[in-house]
This record gives structure tokens, C-alpha cells and sequence, in this order.
């Protein structure tokens, strides 16, 4: 799926203003992207990954969460029960423990929008980008960042 | 049919103007309204941060006011504003008093003065109480205030204090430009390490409050190569004597503020950014002016611009000096115009009680205050005019229609009594004398000490806006080496003592703060009642403090 765009972070822009969970739970009263809090001058933004062979979706019991033909991981019915199998099946820990009207918050890359997901759309400083997997190998992101340790970054 | 309308506006809640689309859907038996990002246009090309992206959380917010109250009671409006204008007209000009925040558009805050005009009433005041009040002072008409391109064509940045989350849009020109080339710098001072030492080239980390001799340092090292005389030659041989005495106080490397005077010399234009938060530092006012020396030392290809939630004029009285009448019970009538006053500062709470009429206005119901009247008005969002932003004067237009049983600022005051409309011109910088705030400087590095007692800070959250609280507000930021002293933990119970309030809070524990130092977020006025509203000596300004607290579990 080399192809499909997915939610990219630039490091070296990310300042941590938490403007994406606000702008999900702006329009969904969710928070389907989180922040991790690393140290004190590291935090950030942790979006579902949209895998191509998501582990969530193979751990729901009801075949709720699906993958689209575009490669999207969605809730494709309403049959969730909040059983929160899928929170505990994916390995990258990005979705919400907390349910939301007894249903686990999933992302869906804003599909009903035709441009940016809205967390990628406000980011204050470019910081998410919405690309496919080979423009972000063209790119130089992160670069300042992984040149030292995440916890001593950029000093 | 589906009507689909797109309302745009300048985002009214910090300085920095950003535009701010609304799309509202309308169908046959519903509404939904969304933030939209695809706009090209505005200073902000379509990003929001997170007070910005709630915009339609405030349109549609369940605690919004809608109808008048008296002590918590609802009553009609032709009720309410019959009892208010017969009870006023009991009273002297001298026993009234106005006071306005945040929430008013420029036009609205004229027809405030206005109607004190009209009406004789000279207790008019700002009762926005934030720290960064302090930037209505100007030391000189010399100061070079910084605009957007300024930013963008910087080559050497100076921030002080939290700049990127009062405002996070700033974040973008300032990384862009440090990332432009390898030369260009980035410097920051602060007491708490925060994001932006994560991106800074030197970070000063400084004592609590101790920011105004990190500059002092600093404008003593490139007093020299400066052109300019603001600061005169027998008062800068003051400063020199007193040079070892700052660098034993901030423990800081001088090389790393030599580093930094070079850089700013050398590197050619350049920006400082100011910025304050809820009693994180003791004088803001200091910090403000010796920005501005700095800038006027520096030259003018340096540029000076600060960062806030809001700005308001100060009014004919600072609130300091209304706030002693208060206390001497000379004001037996107090009304409010804006949205956060008196509930935001319970310190002014036990004042406010002994007033004969207490008249609020808000476009929310807040359940931790509800004495005297409330009368609820439309949101800024809803509102048509003029806002202050950092570039100038920006337009507001409205999102939405105000909601069902709100009233404008314009028609209460026209209710309540009548006034001329003849134009008035609103003072917004104010002079200092420069004298006066060097002496004070000099007097500061005098009395400055580092309490080794633990001392408690406040902090906002980005995030925290308008019911979209996260659950952080209990949490109390310590390091490793006080949680060591106090021999806790992270996520155990703590209580917090000071001497004018107590809470129970989960302690964090971070390498962002130094030691004996807590950190508590100040976005709900819970924890705002931690600090104690003080007078300032010079301007009659309030300032809030760090205070000293303890641990008890």
C-alpha cells in the first residue's frame, strides 16, 4: 500500500500544542489521534498507522473494523460493542482506552473530507503531513530530530 | 434542500489574527457547523490551533447563558434591566464602577466609555487581570514592534517565556526561519523547560522569576557595542558592579550569555518575544521593559512583539487602585461587561459579595459564582467589528446569529441609562518612565533570592478551552530530585498548602522544572485561588505571584 496516503510527523516541527486531538474532537467529540508525552520538550501526536494488515480488525469479534479497497481501516457497521479487543490488539497503542458512547474511537482519515485530514489541516506548523510512503522517503523529516537521542533532542 | 454557508471571521482568542472559517450545513431539521481548513487566504493559511479549532464547541456550548439571572434565579430581561436602572439611579457616579474584559469588540468597549462619560463615572477599569496587561506599557516611542515579515527574515530569535503556546501559530514563521540556514539562532529563557528548549540552540534555564537578570546580563554584554544612550553611562557603571552578583544568581554559564549578546549583535535582523503566563514570574512589568531596552540597545534591524490571549485598554483607574476602593467599600455598585471577570479571579470574590449591585454579563453560566445579576450576551464569535490583533486592527464578522436570549453589550447599556455618542479616543500604550524601571531593575537584582522553600507555579495548558478540559488540571509538575526530598512518587496523592488555599493533587513528575518547584495548571480558577492578587508599586497594576506552598500527603 505503498500508495495510500497515511498521517506522517515531522519532528522537527512539532511543538506539542495538541491542535490535532482538538480539531478530531472538534468534529467527531473524540480523540482518534492521542499525544504521547515523552520527556519534558518531546510530545507527540500518535494517529492509527492504517496497516495493511491491521490487527485490530482481525481481533474484533463482530468484523466491525474493515479494510476499504482505498486501504483504509475503518468501523465499517454499527455492531461495535465496545468490547475494546481492538484497543488491546493494536501493536503501536494507538487507540483511545476510553470509550466514546461505548464504541472505540477509531480514526478514519476523515474520509467525508476530499482534502487533508482535519488534524493534518490545522496543524499550526506543517508538523503532520498526509503523503504516501514514498514521498516521505524523498523527504528530509525528522532529520535534526534522529540525529540525537529523543530524550536530549535538538540541544 | 441542503443550504450550505460558509462564515469567516479573525479568530478572536489570542493576538495573532488568524482566520477562522466556519461551514454550516442547514437541512430540513438540523444544523451542523464545522471548522473548515481549506482556506488559502488569512495569516494562518488555514491552520488552527486548539482554542481555535473549538470555536464551534463556544457557538454550541451547553453552558451558555440564556436567560438573565439574579443570585442563580432566572427572570426576564425587561425584569432584570427595569431592577438594574431603578437601583442605579440610587447611587452616586462615585460609588459605581465599570469594569470590562475580554469578549468585547473595539466598538463595544467605546460605548462603554461612552456611557461612563455620559454618566460621570470615573471607576472605570480593565478587569482582564492576566500578566500581560503589562504590554500597554511602552518605555520609549523608539520601540520597534516586530510584524509578520519580521519574523519570516529573522535570523536570530530572543524568546522569554512560553511564547508557542499562547500563541502556536507563531511557531511556524519562527521554525521556518531558524531552519533556513544552519547560521541562523534561536535563544531561550525560561524558569520552566518547556517545548521550545527543545528547539532552542542555547537555553537559559534561570530560577524562578529570574528572567529580568538573564536580560540584565545580557544588555550589560552588548552595552558597548550599542549606539544607542537609552540607558546613560554612570547607570550602566550601576549595572557593571552588579554583573557578578546576576551571574551568581541565575546560575547560568556567562559564556552561554555572552554566546548569545554575540549572536544577537552579529546576526542581522532579528526578533524578541515576550511572553507571560499566570504567576510563573514576579514582575512581569520588569521583564516587558527590559525587552524593550534590549531592543532599542540592539538597534533597529531587531524587533520586539509579544505574545497574549488579549489585550485591553486599562481604562480611567488601573484595577489595582479600584481594587482598594473595593476593599474600603467606597464602591457600592459594580458592573461587568465581558466574559471571565469576576470568575476567573476568586481572589476578588469575598469584595464582590458586599456590594450593593453586582451586575455580570457572560455569554456562559458559571456555577462557581452566582451572585448578583447575570445577564448573558452574545459570544465574540457572534459579534460584528473591529479586534486588536498583533498587525493592527482586524475585522470580525459573525459566525452565527447570537444565540436565543442573549443581548449585546450596546443594548444593555442602553437600557440601563442613556449616553452621547460623541467619538472618544481610547488610549491603549501607556509611557513609562524609563528612570523609574532601571532603578527598579537595579532594586530587583538587590532583593532577588532563591527560596530554597518549595514554590508553586502556574501554568496554562494549550489545550484547555471551553469545555474541553482535559483531566491535567489536578495535576501538580514536580522534578525527580523534590520528589526524592518528599520521598513520592508519580500518580500518588498529594495535598498542596498554601496560605490561601489547599488542594489534593497527582503528582507528575517531569525534567521540565527545577527543584522545589511545583507546577499546576491555572486554566480552571480552582487553582487560581493558590495566588494572591498584588499591587503593583508603579503602574497600580495587579500582579500575581509565584507563591510558597508545602507538601503534605
Amino acid at each position: 500500500m505503498t500508495s495510500q496516503k497515511r498521517i506522517f510527523l515531522d519532528l522537527d516541527y512539532c511543538i506539542g500544542c495538541r491542535s490535532c486531538e482538538a480539531a478530531c474532537y472538534s468534529a467527531y467529540g473524540e480523540r482518534r489521534i492521542r499525544y504521547g508525552d515523552i520527556s519534558s520538550t518531546v510530545f507527540l501526536p500518535l494517529a492509527c498507522r492504517h496497516c495493511d494488515e491491521p490487527l485490530c480488525a482481525r481481533a474484533c469479534p463482530f468484523e466491525v473494523l474493515r479494510v476499504t479497497p482505498e486501504g483504509l481501516v475503518i468501523q465499517a457497521s454499527f455492531h461495535c460493542v465496545g468490547c475494546r479487543s481492538c484497543i488491546l490488539a493494536c501493536p503501536f497503542g494507538v487507540l483511545d482506552k476510553e470509550l466514546s458512547w461505548h464504541i472505540s474511537q477509531k480514526c478514519s482519515l476523515c474520509y467525508d473530507r476530499s482534502g487533508n485530514p482535519r488534524c493534518v489541516a490545522s496543524c499550526p506548523t506543517g508538523a503532520l503531513k498526509f503523503i504516501t510512503e514514498k514521498e516521505i522517503s524523498k523527504k528530509i523529516v525528522s532529520q535534526r530530530f534522529v540525529a540525537r537521542s529523543p530524550y536530549y533532542r535538538r540541544q | 434542500m441542503i443550504l450550505e454557508k460558509i462564515n469567516k471571521t479573525t479568530c478572536p482568542f489570542c493576538l495573532y489574527g488568524c482566520e477562522l472559517t466556519v461551514k454550516e450545513i442547514n437541512k430540513a431539521n438540523f444544523r451542523i457547523r464545522q471548522v473548515e481548513y481549506d482556506s488559502l487566504l488569512g495569516i494562518n493559511k488555514g491552520r488552527l490551533c486548539a482554542r481555535g479549532n473549538m470555536a464551534v464547541n463556544i457557538l454550541e456550548n451547553r453552558r451558555r447563558a440564556v436567560r438573565p439571572k439574579l443570585n442563580g434565579v432566572s427572570m426576564s430581561w425587561a425584569n432584570a434591566l427595569e431592577t438594574i436602572k431603578q437601583a442605579l439611579k440610587k447611587f452616586r457616579p462615585e460609588e459605581v464602577a465599570i469594569t470590562y474584559d475580554v469578549n468585547n469588540t473595539n466598538e463595544e468597549l467605546k460605548e462603554i466609555y461612552q456611557f461612563c462619560k455620559s454618566n460621570n463615572i470615573t471607576n472605570l477599569a480593565s478587569s482582564y487581570l492576566e500578566p500581560e496587561i503589562v504590554f500597554r506599557y511602552t518605555i520609549s516611542e523608539d520601540v520597534k514592534y516586530g510584524h509578520f515579515s519580521d519574523l519570516e527574515e529573522s535570523k536570530v530569535f530572543l524568546i522569554v517565556g512560553d511564547v508557542f503556546t499562547k500563541s502556536p501559530l507563531i511557531a511556524h514563521p519562527i521554525l521556518e526561519a531558524k531552519y533556513k540556514d544552519r547560521a541562523h539562532r534561536l535563544y531561550y529563557i525560561d524558569s520552566v523547560k518547556t517545548r521550545i528548549a527543545g528547539f532552542a540552540h542555547k537555553f537559559l534555564w534561570v530560577p524562578v522569576s529570574a528572567e529580568p537578570l538573564a536580560l540584565l546580563a545580557i544588555i550589560a554584554e552588548i552595552y558597548k557595542s550599542s549606539e544607542s544612550k537609552i540607558i546613560s553611562e554612570k547607570s550602566f557603571n550601576q549595572l557593571r558592579k552588579l554583573l557578578p552578583k546576576i551571574y551568581e544568581l541565575i546560575k547560568v554559564n556567562p559564556e552561554d550569555i555572552k554566546e548569545v549578546a554575540q549572536s544577537l549583535i552579529n546576526l542581522d535582523p532579528g526578533t524578541i518575544l515576550v511572553s507571560f503566563d499566570y504567576a510563573k514570574t514576579q514582575d512581569p512589568l520588569l521583564i516587558w521593559s527590559l525587552g524593550q531596552i534590549l531592543q532599542i540597545l540592539l538597534g533597529n534591524n531587531k524587533k520586539i512583539i509579544y505574545t497574549a490571549l488579549a489585550q485591553t485598554p486599562k481604562g480611567l483607574i488601573s484595577f489595582g487602585e479600584l481594587f482598594e476602593k473595593l476593599k474600603s467599600g467606597n464602591i457600592k455598585v459594580l458592573i461587568n461587561f465581558g466574559d471571565i471577570f469576576p470568575y476567573w479571579y476568586p481572589q476578588v470574590h469575598s469584595e464582590l459579595d458586599r456590594l450593593s449591585l453586582l451586575v455580570l454579563t457572560s455569554p456562559f453560566r458559571y456555577e462557581s459564582y452566582n451572585q448578583g445579576f447575570l445577564l448573558p450576551t452574545a459570544s465574540i464569535l457572534e459579534k460584528a467589528g473591529t479586534i486588536n490583533s498583533l498587525w493592527g486592527q482586524s475585522k470580525l464578522s459573525p459566525l452565527a446569529s447570537p444565540i436565543d436570549g442573549s443581548k449585546t453589550t450596546s443594548e444593555i447599556l442602553k437600557a440601563i441609562s442613556e449616553f452621547s455618542t460623541e467619538d472618544i479616543e481610547i488610549k491603549t500604550k501607556i509611557q513609562l518612565d524609563i528612570n523609574k524601571v532601571y532603578e527598579r531593575a537595579l532594586n530587583f537584582i538587590e532583593s532577588f533570592s532563591c527560596d530554597d522553600r518549595f514554590t508553586v507555579i502556574g501554568s496554562e495548558s494549550p489545550i484547555g478551552y471551553r469545555g474541553y478540559f482535559d483531566s491535567e488540571e489536578e495535576v501538580l509538575w514536580i522534578n525527580s530530585k523534590t520528589a526524592v526530598r518528599y520521598q513520592i512518587v508519580s500518580f500518588s496523592k498529594i495535598k498542596l498548602i498554601t496560605d490561601n488555599y489547599e488542594n489534593e493533587f497527582k503528582i507528575k513528575i517531569t525534567d521540565g522544572q527545577l527543584s522545589n518547584v511545583g507546577m499546576v495548571l491555572v486554566n480552571t480558577p480552582k487553582n487560581r485561588k493558590f495566588f494572591k492578587l498584588e499591587i503593583d508599586n508603579l503602574t497600580k497594576e495587579i500582579i500575581i505571584k509565584p507563591v510558597i506552598g508545602s507538601l503534605i500527603f
